[in-house]
């Protein structure tokens, strides 16, 4: 990792502006899989959205963005056709404590199986190496054993377990919050 | 227990806020930085008794937040809320700050937590309440786990001032353990 490094590129994909106009139907649809509406609000009753709902829920959060500095929205493109993936975002940053969460959804279930890993490798590389955070997280439910895995592999460790407070397939499940400091990732990426 | 005795303790009581008056309380309180700093990561900052108003005037409406007042003299040192409510899951947050420091360390925080909690297992119907916590407020942390809240994990060195980091503790409490602890002060009550 150097000075030149491409951030917004990795082999497969390109982290770009969230573009409401393009990317908000496409998500929209994204929406009737219920695990993507809820990662979309975990406090929230998951279901599918409309496009104008969810254009509008963008266009609120990129205007916030601008104005408040505290907050980043990327889409996540395929490189060969531009294709729109899923969204990469760091809903709230705290610059005093150099702390911050983040949210990555891939919308196909086949995408997320070959390309989720990769996109998080670019999250945290532009989280450590660019952000120049601290430390970081992701809040994910018990249920989703499949990402938990991945965040693992990615040396991401189960920081927090909430008990019951995640509802999905009929019944109560964990929140977890699964992080990894700046100093842990530079020594893993070091090592590789 | 009568429905007006829900807001009942043993040393304070718990009273919907008058946001004229109250919010000059709450502006004065934050003159103590230590008290901003226990109760909020971001920087510790002034704001007049009429933005203060404002604020309030705009976010009461999604919280229940409530004034501490001491039952032998109405005398206001505090105050509580629950908010980010999830209603799927049945869980609110729950943030407290006893604004007059001649009051820390003498029980109306535990007393007005515990109060709290009943209206919240017993009225709300929640399942569960979670609260965060830094590392360096042991106080704090004491009163919580009294009034029968669980370390659910950390983040670790979230805080950071003057140099130093801290933790950030998450806590929560469930319905059933709530119920246990009830349980058990009546073993006890029955005993004596």
């Amino acid at each position: 990792m150097n000075f030149a490094t491409q951030l917004f590129e990795s082999e497969h994909l390109i982290l770009a502006a969230y573009d409401p106009e393009k990317d908000a139907a496409i998500e929209a649809g994204f929406t009737r899989n219920l695990d993507y509406a809820w990662s979309l609000d975990h406090d929230g009753i998951p279901h599918p959205l409309t496009t104008f709902e969810v254009k509008k829920k963008r266009e609120e959060a990129l205007k916030e963005s601008e104005e408040k500095e505290s907050s980043l929205y990327f889409s996540i493109r395929l490189k060969e056709d531009d294709r729109f993936l899923g969204v990469l975002a760091f809903p709230w940053i705290s610059w005093s404590n150099r702390r911050g969460g983040f949210t990555l959804n891939m919308g196909d279930a086949v995408d997320d199986r070959l390309y989720y890993s990769e996109a998080l490798q670019m999250t945290l590389r532009y989280a450590f190496e660019e952000l120049s955070l601290f430390h970081t997280h992701i809040w994910t439910g018990s249920h989703d054993e499949a990402h938990l895995e991945r965040l693992i592999e990615a040396g991401m460790n189960i920081e927090v377990r909430q008990r019951q407070m995640v509802y999905r397939n009929g019944r109560l499940w964990d929140n977890l919050s699964v992080g990894i400091s700046q100093e842990n990732w530079l020594k893993k990426n070091s090592e590789e | 227990m009568a429905s007006q005795d829900v807001f009942t303790g043993k040393l304070v009581r718990l009273v919907a806020a008058d946001l004229e008056a109250d919010s000059k309380l709450l502006a004065d309180w934050d003159r103590d930085s230590e008290y901003q700093r226990l109760l909020n990561s971001e920087r510790a900052v002034r704001f007049n008794a009429k933005q203060t108003q404002n604020f309030f005037e705009k976010e009461i409406g999604s919280m229940h937040f409530f004034m501490i007042q001491k039952l032998d003299d109405d005398r206001k040192i505090g105050m509580i809320d629950l908010s980010g409510f999830n209603w799927l899951v049945g869980n609110a947050w729950v943030g407290i700050g006893i604004g007059e420091r001649a009051y820390w360390g003498k029980g109306y925080g535990t007393d007005a937590m515990r109060i709290l909690l009943r209206y919240a297992f017993m009225e709300l119907n929640l399942n569960r309440v979670t609260l965060n916590v830094f590392e360096i407020n042991q106080r704090g942390l004491r009163s919580y786990h009294k009034a029968g809240f669980r370390e659910e994990g950390r983040e670790p060195k979230a805080l950071l001032k003057a140099g130093v980091r801290y933790d950030l503790i998450y806590m929560g409490i469930l319905r059933s353990d709530w119920e246990a602890l009830q349980f058990e002060a009546q073993q006890k009550e029955t005993e004596q």
